[in-house]
Formats: C-alpha cells, structure tokens, sequence
C-alpha cells in the first residue's frame, strides 16, 4: 500500500490551477474510476493501516469540546487500558510538527475573528471574515510552514505545489458562503493530507500512526471549534437519516484505531486487538461515561462525544445508525462498513463530490487505468436549467385560464382513468 | 362515488378496500405507521380534493398558523394538546413537514387524514421540504425506504401528492399566509393563482420563490438568496405588495427562530417556527401562531410559545416495535406486513 509518489525532480511537472469537474451524474461515473480518487483511496488505506492499534497520544485533543457542560456522569467505570504515556512533542518527527504549527495558524487565526453577537438563523457571519484572512493568508502560511520541507533541489517545485494544494486546505474547514461543513470538506482535508504524502513532505515509510492520529486530531479539534463557534450549518445533512451532522472520515480512522489491519476483513481472530480494546465494544459508545473516557484518545469515541454534546435527546432517536450499528456489530465489521459507505455515500455521491477540484499534477481528472483525460462536461449543460423553446403563442390570459381550469379538468380525468398504473414501478429517485 | 367520498370502497390493485379514517387517525395519534396501500388510497382521495383547489385557499379567523415541523411528530402532538385538535381548532399549515427528523413518514401521513376528515378546518401550504429533489437529499427519501422497505413505492406516492398542495393561502381577505416569501416575478396573488402549480418545485420562477424566499431585514428591495433558491426581500418590496393586494400583513415560516417566532417591520412580516430544538441541536423554542380576528389589534392574535415535548426525549423506535402493532393488528388490512420492515436504521447493510 503505497500513495505514488511525485518525481518533483521532473521540471516538466504540469502544475495548474484546479477546477471543478463534476456537474452531473455521469461526471461521478468518471470520477469513481480516476486517477484522483485513486489516490485519495490509497491515502485512506495507507491511514487505516497506519492507525490500527494505536492511540491519539494524551493532551493532543481538546476535551472541552466533546464534553456536554451540564451533563452529570456517575456510572462506573470500565477497566480500562492503561494511560499511554505522556504525550511527547519531541517524540514527533520535524515534518510532522510542522503541519501541526501550519494548522495551529488556522486555529489562531479563529482568536481573531470571534463570532458576531445578535441571534442569527445559522452560520455566524464572522465565519466569512475567518475564510477570507485564511484565503489571504494560506500561501504565506504555506511558505513559511511547509518549504523547508521540500528538498533545496526540488524548491522550485513549491509554487506549483501550493497552486494546487492551496484549493485543497482551503476546502477543508466548510463553505464560506452557506456556512456549513460536511462530508465533502472532511474529503478536501483528506486530499491535502495525501498532498503531503505525494511531494514527500511527510515520508510515509517512516510516518507513525501516532503522527496521523495527531494530524487528523488536531485538524478536527479545529473543524469543531468551527462548528461551534459560528454554528455552522450541517452540509446537506440527511437530519437523523445519515451517519452524523458533519463527518464520515473521523468514524473510519476511529474505528480503524481499534481493529487490527492485518486480520481485518479475513476471518481470522486478532489476539492483539482484542488485547489492545481490553473489552471495550462498541455498545459502550453508548455508555456517557465510557465515551467521556475514550474521546481524547479515539477519534471514534471523540466524534461520538461530539454529537453528545451538540444534540439533545435519546440517542437511539437522533442517531439511528450509530445505535444500530454499535449494539449489533463488531468492531471489525464497524470499521469496513465506515469504509464502503464512505465509498456509497460520500465519494459517489453528487452533491458531496461536485465541489471537489481537479489539477494536473496531485489530483488529474484522467482514467486510472488508460491514464488518458476523462470525458470533461459544461457546468452549464444542467438539463433543467435550459428553458424550453416558447412555442405556444396564446396571450398570458388564455394561458392562466388553461392553466386554472382546463389543466386540473384533464388531471381529474386522468386520476380516474390511470389509476392502477399511475404509480411508477419502483421508489428511486429518477436522478439517481 | 360521490356519496362515499372519504370513506368508501375503492379499486386498489384489484382488491377493494375500505378506509376508515377514524381507525387511521386512531392509529396516527399513537404513532403507528398505516401500510402502503392504505397510504396510496388516502393520497388518491386526497389528490381528488386538492386538485379542485385554487392555488390560495381563502380562509376565515379564527384559525391556527404552524410553521415547519420537519418529522417532529411528537411536537406536532405538542401543538395540538396546547392549540386544540381538529376539528376544534382551524388549522393552516405553512409547510416543510418531512425531511431531517425522525417521524417524517407519521406527521405527513396524520396531516394528509386530518386534511380528509376535516377538508374546510385543515389546510397544508407547499413549502420548499415537498419536493421530490430536497427529499432525496435531506432524509425523507431515506426514512421511507427504512420505513415501509427498498420495495415501497411509499416515497413516490407522498412526493406525487407534495404537487397538489396549496401554494398560499389569504385569511380574512387580509393576511397573506405562504412558507417561504415574495418573489420579484409575483406582484399581485393574480400572478399567483395563475401558476401551474401541479409539478415539482422549479429551480427558479415563481412558485420556487414562494417557497424559498426570506425577508431581510437590512434590504430595500431584493438580493439573491445565498441558498440558492428564491431571493431575500426587503421592506420596499413588503410595502408594495401589501398595498397593492390590500393585505395587512405576511406570515410565513421556513426560518428557524430561536424565541419560536420572529417579527419584521412591526408585524408586516412574521415567522412562525414550530420545531423546537431542531434537528436534536438547536435549543430554540417554537410557537403556533393563533389568530382571533383581523382587526389589527394586540389582542386580536398571539404566538404560543412552547418547548420541545418530553415525549420527543422518550426513548422512540417504532420500526423496532412493529412486531407488537400486528399482534393487536391481526388480519388488520391497516397492519404493516411484517416483511416490510425488515430494516431499523438505513445504510446498514454497509455493515453486514
């Protein structure tokens, strides 16, 4: 499992711009077999890989955010693994603690911006302010954060790089113009991770899970204090009918942690992942006490405390899914399922991927396979939007009574006529 | 068939079945699913009665305004033990009743009953959540397929009566009720009434921006709307378009208000909000808007503020629970069939 890796030696790299590719159905077709998404696949088994069987160090996530402040917790306690030792910045390696000051920029910069006051029905406005100093202010960022990583024979390389990786970052933390974060954010921080990976500026041969579980750690410590602090709007949120609000990675890498990437998917028992969750199943995500205990050191866990402490009410009831899956599945069936409905309902989905953009270099719309340019469509050739040609020439008045009175005359007469076949054979979106 | 109108014998794939709407009602109330054909029979009655309906209904005070509810059936519960149940007390829905919460399949099933029993005390405005293209992507779709099974055609059947409901609706001559705002191409309700509303909401014109439009404080005139539908309209607007139709004032919902109501421009326009801590998460109140009279004085009207209802904090899985219902439902052509409901959350599958 390796993410390819860019010969940055080669001057001849074609860095441009990216642009959205995706304006309709059949534009999802070719992004599920593109070289992008291949790419971005890899990144994510690479991670899962990574992870597995590992923690987020202590002190790296934020408690406070996943904690309910009025919410009083006095069941007992499981047995629990014992504390992994004390986290130790020095223990990182010099690249990863850079991403790390190039992402706690982000963070400070929120200091800047608090949020308006006054009700407001949503996002709070100041969240644009925050977008528009981070669009300012990302390339000098990158600069300072990120070129000394690249290699002095390959600096030249580094404008091309931010070019395109700066569309990536800046997908990352929500839509500055709806004011909301889903899904498809999660997926642009995934691709800027995979940036990192492809022009070597994190080396993943040496990369710890541990240095992942960080990145990914501090990346969404950062997305919830977004979250909360402009009350940002959930992305085209399913309400209780998806995953989450907000997030679908966070499970995988979550659940990831706790399953043993080497017997997962086979049917072989792994003793060292039974011995590393020391009994802890996925029921006890149901269980405040365990979830308040875990959070700091289980994305899983972490994104559960989350929803806790945005949502009110039974948890069976807001959150489906979740329920069902963790009172009736194994960790290790927890952890593929994340993965394939990610694939089902994440990255094959339009209104997820349609705001995704495409380079040349880190991300190219071409075939996986054949390597040659995917078929590209007109954003403006939505059929819908295309008026139809007027070719019915009676005034606005006679139209308005045809409409009134000759229009429903004929449905009446249609709903007693056609009933038994009115129905359509099957309940699919015809979009779909 | 006339004299057998909402409660009679009907051809339904070659079996004839009786509904009785007070058994279905009965059922609702406890927040049980009907089956499938059941439902298919109701929106056929139902779509007999809209479709000789105007685009505005014309309705007399006294009469209760309810803004969205968004499948929180159990507030919906609420607003009747607080506001009075129908027929008792006139009722206006301002729409959005499914998508985003968990009951969207048992509140737009109790509303499309309640509108059959009692056709001149209940009316449902369209509002931008009915709709074929926001169902898909905000949960509707998915609940009725966890509901009723990947087989049902249950979500068609609802998405085809959303065409016929009402677009707005004028009480006393004098209130302009619609779920979303003004439009820039609707000057006088002529403009609406002329509308071909028997369709699926459009991207733009008209009837897309009754349903998707906001008022905006800060404006004159109108903006675009950063929703991507329908526009933001300011007093200029309001002004004009009271004058011009003689109305007092404009109630719509489709905002979320943390008080449960919010009021533009000393009244000329109001938000009724009737989902308290929406989506799980948001905390605000909700209210019904009572309107006694239109004489336009402090009395004539109040917003009745209330809370989320405890039994919306109840733990609450009615698919979970259907093996009860057909037990005390048995031989019931009401009764779910078993096989329907095989599922409890969606997506799982993704997990097997």
């Amino acid at each position: 499992m390796a993410v390819p890796r860019l010969d940055l030696k080669n001057s001849l790299l074609d860095w441009s711009p990216p642009a959205k590719k995706i304006n309709g159905s059949a534009d999802v077709q070719s992004f599920l077999h593109s070289v992008a998404i291949d790419r971005i696949k890899t990144a994510l088994m690479l991670i899962c890989q990574k992870v597995s069987l590992k923690s987020v160090p202590e002190g790296v996530l934020d408690t406070s955010l996943v904690e309910s402040p009025n919410e009083p917790i006095s069941s007992t306690l499981l047995d629990l693994p014992p504390p992994t030792t004390e986290f130790d910045q020095k223990t990182l390696s010099p690249n990863v603690q850079r991403v790390l000051d190039f992402l706690a920029e982000l963070s400070l910069l929120m200091d800047q911006v608090p949020p308006l006051p006054g009700p407001r029905r949503y996002g709070n406005m100041a969240c644009r302010n925050w977008h528009d100093l981070l669009e300012k202010k990302v390339d000098g960022w990158l600069d300072l954060h990120l070129r000394p990583l690249f290699a002095s024979q390959v600096d030249g390389q580094f404008a091309g790089f931010v070019s395109e990786a700066r569309y990536y970052i800046l997908g990352a933390f929500g839509s500055r113009d709806r004011l909301d974060y889903g899904t498809g954010h999660e997926l642009s921080f995934l691709a800027f991770f995979a940036s990192l990976l492809m022009c070597q500026l994190l080396d993943q041969d040496s990369l710890e899970g541990v240095e992942i579980l960080v990145i990914f750690g501090k990346y969404y410590d950062l997305v919830k204090r977004l979250i909360l602090t402009y009350t940002l709007e959930p992305a085209g949120s399913h309400g209780v009918w998806g995953l989450d609000d907000h997030f679908h990675l966070i499970y995988i890498i979550g659940a990831s942690q706790l399953v043993d990437s080497e017997t997962v998917g086979t049917e072989r028992k792994s003793a060292r992942a039974v011995n590393f969750r020391m009994g802890l199943t996925p029921s006890t995500v149901l269980n405040p006490a365990v979830t308040k205990q875990q959070a700091h050191r289980n994305l899983f866990y972490n994104a559960i405390g989350f929803i806790r402490r945005v949502k009110k009410g039974n948890f069976s009831e807001h959150s489906p899914l979740l329920y069902e899956i963790c009172t009736s599945k194994p960790w290790e069936k927890i952890a593929l399922g994340m993965i394939k409905m990610f694939q089902g309902e994440v990255l094959s989905k339009f209104p997820v991927v349609q705001h995704f953009y495409f380079g040349h270099v880190l991300f190219p719309w071409k075939d996986a396979v054949s390597l040659r340019d995917l078929p590209e469509s007109s954003p403006d050739a939505e059929p819908e939007k295309t008026a139809p040609a007027k070719t019915d020439y009676r005034s606005e008045a006679e139209l308005a009574m045809h409409s009134l009175y000759q229009r429903r005359e004929e449905e009446l007469a249609m709903l007693a006529e056609k009933r038994p076949s009115a129905v359509p054979k099957a309940t699919r979106a015809p979009w779909k | 068939m006339a004299g057998c109108k909402y409660y009679g014998i009907t051809e339904h794939a070659n079996k004839p079945v009786s509904i009785d709407l007070d058994h279905c009602l009965e059922k609702l109330y406890r927040g049980e699913l009907l089956s499938e054909p059941v439902i298919d029979q109701l929106c056929f009655k139902l779509k007999e009665l809209l479709v000789k309906e105007s685009n505005i209904v014309h309705v007399q005070s006294p009469v209760t305004l309810v803004g969205d509810i968004h499948g929180q059936f159990y507030d919906l519960l609420e607003i009747f033990k607080i506001g009075g149940y129908p027929p008792d007390t006139n009722y206006l829905f301002l729409g959005d009743y499914v998508d985003r919460g968990f009951h969207s399949v048992e509140t737009i099933s109790l509303l499309i009953v309640l509108k059959l029993k009692y056709p001149q005390r209940v009316n449902l405005i369209r509002g931008n959540h009915e709709s074929r293209q926001i169902t898909t992507n905000y949960g509707f779709y998915t609940e009725c397929l966890t509901k009723y099974g990947n087989q049902s055609q249950i979500w068609s059947i609802f998405t085809d009566i959303f065409d016929y409901l009402i677009l707005a609706a004028i009480i006393d001559n004098n209130l302009f009720c619609v779920h979303g705002g003004l439009s820039p191409n609707v000057q006088t309700i002529d403009s609406i009434l002329v509308i071909d509303r028997f369709k699926e909401i459009p991207h733009d014109g008209p009837m897309a921006d009754l349903v998707w439009s906001d008022p905006d404080l800060e404006l004159l005139n109108f903006r675009i709307s950063s929703r991507g539908a329908g526009y933001q309209f300011g007093i200029n607007v309001v002004n004009k378009f009271l004058q011009v139709n003689k109305f007092e004032s404009i109630y719509r919902a489709h905002q979320l208000c943390q008080e449960g109501y919010q009021v533009f421009w000393k009244g000329k326009v109001n938000t009724v909000w009737s989902a308290p801590n929406y989506c799980y998460r948001c905390g605000n109140k909700a209210s019904i808007l009572e309107i006694f009279n239109s004489y336009r004085e402090p009395d004539s009207f109040r917003f009745n503020v209330f809370d989320a209802s405890p039994e919306s904090q109840k733990e609450f899985l009615k698919v979970v629970n259907m093996g009860e219902m057909d037990e005390s439902a048995q031989d019931d052509f009401l009764a779910l069939p078993e096989n329907k409901i095989a599922k409890k959350a969606p997506y799982v599958e993704y997990f097997m």
